[in-house]
């Protein structure tokens, strides 16, 4: 018998879902979350941008739920980058999260896991039929879709457009303004006046 | 609007990407190898072009995969109390 009990998150899905204000999809299928440290490097390391404020208090909420799970890749991941502070992240985070699925299912003959991945990826890419036996493959809308058929969310378009929509307004606030042309105008005439009057 | 890893992507070529990717088009780890390395930068990208995140249809090789993922939650949803 197959014992429910685990989803392990990439950082995309947690990335939009954050943006969204919507982390509490993830938990409230009351399944256990697994973040491999390496996801949530990856999700945190800026936190000034929006959302990982966000998923450190929804985490902290959860406590008991939501677990953050150290992994060899992160370890890893590390001691490259003490030695090349350049180093990228770039598809740690997937092998993070194979590395805990693997280590979960070993410890527990019972346990049927699921990964939670990106969209596009999960629907084609070849190392979702690699996954090991009992672990099953999900995506972020599929979550949402599910949520929603549940009646536990109103809309799965509401929240991805929402992500989409902040993330933008971020992005914008922090891209020097359109209007630096007029603020140097500006500038010019300030010095031009006389500070006397 | 991003910068691929040694040279300057266009505005033209990253909208193309991100309305291929949008459609279903390209994967994340496809982006991800021409230099659109930050999953934010892509969600903003969209956000700009007026696109919401893709939501893959229930087909392709993984289908299986999926369908017992959907599942899993499906039964874990029933389980649990609404909060």
């Amino acid at each position: 018998m197959t014992q429910l009990g685990l989803l392990v998150t990439d950082a995309s899905p947690l990335i939009t879902l954050a943006a969204a204000d919507a982390l509490e999809c993830l938990t409230m299928p009351g399944l256990r979350v697994v973040i491999p440290d390496m996801v949530y490097f990856e999700v945190t390391q800026d936190l000034a941008k929006t959302g990982a404020e966000g998923i450190v208090q929804w985490a902290r909420r959860h406590a008991g739920q939501v677990e953050i799970v150290v992994t060899s890749t992160f370890a890893e991941f590390q001691v490259l980058r003490g030695a090349e502070p350049s180093t990228r992240s770039r598809g740690r985070g997937e092998l993070a999260a194979l590395e805990v699925l693997n280590a979960e299912i070993d410890k527990n003959p019972q346990l049927e896991a699921v990964l939670l991945f990106e969209d596009n990826d999960v629907r084609t890419r070849r190392f979702v039929r690699g996954l090991p036996e009992r672990v099953t493959a999900l995506s972020t809308g599929d979550l949402l879709h599910e949520l929603e058929a549940a009646g536990r969310i109103q809309s799965s378009d509401r929240i991805l457009d929402l992500a989409a929509e902040k993330e933008r307004n971020v992005e914008r606030q922090r891209q020097p303004s359109q209007d630096d042309a007029a603020r140097r105008a500006i500038r010019r005439q300030l010095q031009r006046v006389d500070p006397g009057g | 609007m991003f910068e691929a890893e040694g040279k300057q992507m266009t505005q033209t070529d990253t909208e193309a990407l991100l309305r291929q990717y949008a459609a279903g088009d390209i994967t994340w780890t496809s982006l991800r190898g021409r230099g659109i390395t930050n999953y934010r930068d892509v969600l903003a990208g969209l956000g700009e072009l007026g696109l919401r995140p893709p939501t893959a249809p229930m087909d392709g090789p993984n289908i299986e995969a999926r369908s017992r993922g959907r599942a899993v939650v499906r039964e874990a949803l029933a389980r649990a109390k609404p909060t």
